[in-house]
């Protein structure tokens, strides 16, 4: 089963508000209909941000199904890999409840404590196994200039987490805002590693912060190389 | 999902549904990434330390990673039992060996050199013993192991990092992470505790720079080499050096390592002593007068 499954989430990564473009929560909520998982690292800044940022941070990651913590900047590669296990596992453990509940009428939680632990090891096993379809999205907007080293190199540090799994894995990295009147760029296109000399040369803070034509461009990324896989081999969707 | 609720009041009871079992929380022990731990005491009085995290299958997960890891001798927590409540804040939870002890960092500063050598050699004693089984701890850090001062007795705590040999790591901190520093895979084996030992100790010297985060790998691992040089107890240098070079790569060949430092025989800690004495003094002093004084200004005597 899992060698034909395939995880797909979007991270983002911001330091404040969205201020153009289509509403980031509501592109969070599309993207989890298609079975995407949006998580959200909200960065401390200099009180910049405030409570609105947290506000918007915490409703994109709900309306998204995934996680959100806001973290110091030298906290972020940590978390960002503690995130998508996590909710690699909260997806699996959906697929796996879903299975128990149609095989025995039951859920995770209905079996004896003693007992889950045999479920959580073959939702480890999955989530050793499975193939993950990931894309970052970077805020480079211009209140994130001095947060860029430690974004880059966090992002670098993500794939040294990601690559060490047996499952295939497959990282895109966008940028927003763009270049010119462009609210997204693409930095890398889906490869099994991070182009860390592209992260370097693409990543310049500047403009405004269209995060949810983000979301949109990153979930059109998953969706299309869903769709190309797709044509390969029947392929056993999560979400 | 939302955030950990405020912690549950000492004094509170939480009833098992499952074990009928009922537990008294004492306090707070700590919290981390994954859930909350308490002081508490069963019914019977046995005492205990109660892990409550988000979800069921969290606390399933890492009561079987405790179970995989118990034993005579284990430098783990001896597990007690797994359960649920109804009550909101211990909803899922497992209750295992309370240890008592510091964590290494807090105990770190004061301890004389021969403790400190004895210690270290204790940490890796207990990862030879995890090694063996063909697991890596993979979350070796100072507030990860608790050190009995009086005895120089260690433990670990915390089994959610454990991982069989050759899966990734599921979960780290940079500080001690060997792959943050370009220095290995971010892979469970018995070199990447190895390299969390020696970048633990380090770090337990040599507070690392804000800026650490901001550089790639390769130059982390130059500030790491120039801390080690500059900034590591001479006697440890060339332990740390060896693992840094790769030649030391599992417990036993850094417990042999460690069995060579050649620790300054207890001398400053004296002149700690007498210090620590003369600082008490002249706080216990200096309450005394304010005492004195507050007394004399109620009084009107000045
Ligand atoms: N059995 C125990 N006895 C005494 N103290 C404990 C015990 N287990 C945990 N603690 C204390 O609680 C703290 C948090 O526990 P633990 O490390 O298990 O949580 P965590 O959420 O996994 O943390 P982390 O963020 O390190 O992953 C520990 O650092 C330790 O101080
Ligand atoms: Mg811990």
């Amino acid at each position: 089963m899992s060698r034909e499954a395939t995880i797909r989430q979007i991270l983002v990564i911001t330091d404040g508000c969205s201020n153009i473009g289509p509403d980031p929560v509501e592109a969070a909520r599309r993207a989890h209909r298609h079975g995407i998982v949006v998580n959200v690292i909200g960065i401390v800044g200099r009180g910049d941000a405030g409570e609105q940022g947290y506000h918007e941070a915490h409703s994109i990651a709900d309306a998204g199904g995934g996680m959100c913590r806001i973290v110091q900047p030298a906290d972020i590669s940590a978390t960002a890999q503690m995130m998508t296990h996590q909710t690699m596992q909260m997806t699996l453990q959906q697929v796996v409840n879903q299975e128990l509940l149609a095989v025995m009428g039951k859920s995770t939680e209905d079996l004896p404590p003693a007992e889950r632990a045999r479920v959580m090891q073959v939702v480890e096993k999955l989530e050793d196994e499975v193939a993950l379809h990931l894309v970052v999205c970077l805020d480079t907007s211009a209140s994130m200039r001095e947060k860029i080293p430690t974004v880059r190199e966090a992002v670098r540090d993500l794939a040294l987490s990601l690559k060490v799994r047996s499952g295939p894995l497959a990282v895109s990295v966008i940028a927003f805002p763009g270049k010119g009147e462009e609210a997204t760029r693409l930095v890398q296109p889906f490869s099994s590693e991070v182009n860390v000399a592209a992260l370097e040369a693409e990543l310049v803070a500047r403009g405004g912060t269209p995060t949810g034509p983000a979301i949109d461009h990153a979930a059109d990324l998953l969706l299309s190389n869903a769709r190309n896989v797709d044509e390969d081999a029947p392929r056993r969707e999560f979400g | 999902m939302t955030g950990p609720a405020r912690p549950l009041a000492p004094g509170t009871w939480v009833e098992g549904k499952w074990t009928h079992r009922r537990w008294r929380i004492r306090g707070v022990l700590g919290t981390g990434a994954n859930g909350i731990v308490y002081a508490v005491e069963r019914d019977d009085g046995l005492p205990g330390a109660m892990k409550v995290c988000e979800t069921a299958g969290q606390v399933a997960f890492e009561w079987s990673l405790l179970n995989l890891v118990r034993g005579p001798g284990s430098p783990f927590p001896a597990p007690q039992q797994i359960d649920d409540s109804n009550r909101a804040g211990a909803r899922f939870f497992y209750v295992m060996e309370r240890i008592s002890g510091k964590p290494l960092d807090k105990v770190w500063p004061a301890l004389a050199p021969a403790t400190r050598k004895q210690v270290m050699i204790r940490i890796v004693e207990g990862l030879a013993k995890l090694h063996a089984t063909g697991h890596a701890f993979c979350d070796v850090k100072p507030q990860n192991v608790l050190v009995q001062e009086a005895s120089g007795e260690v433990r670990f705590v915390d089994p959610g990092g454990v991982t069989p040999f050759g899966k990734a790591v599921r979960q780290f901190t940079p500080t001690t992470d060997g792959a943050f520093f370009g220095l290995c895979d971010r892979r469970a084996g018995a070199a990447y505790d190895v390299f969390a030992v020696a970048l633990m100790a380090v770090s337990l010297d040599a507070p690392s720079p804000a800026n650490l985060y901001d550089l790639p790998p390769e130059k982390r691992r130059e500030w790491l080499l120039r801390a080690v040089a500059d900034q590591v107890d001479g006697a440890w240098r060339p332990v740390w050096n060896r693992v840094l070079r790769r030649e030391i790569r599992d417990a036993d060949a850094l417990r042999a390592a460690i069995a060579e430092v050649r620790v300054k025989v207890e001398q400053a800690r004296a002149g700690q002593r007498d210090w620590t004495a003369a600082f008490m003094w002249a706080s216990v002093a200096s309450a005394v007068i304010t005492t004195a004084c507050a007394w004399a200004l109620y009084l009107r005597i000045i």
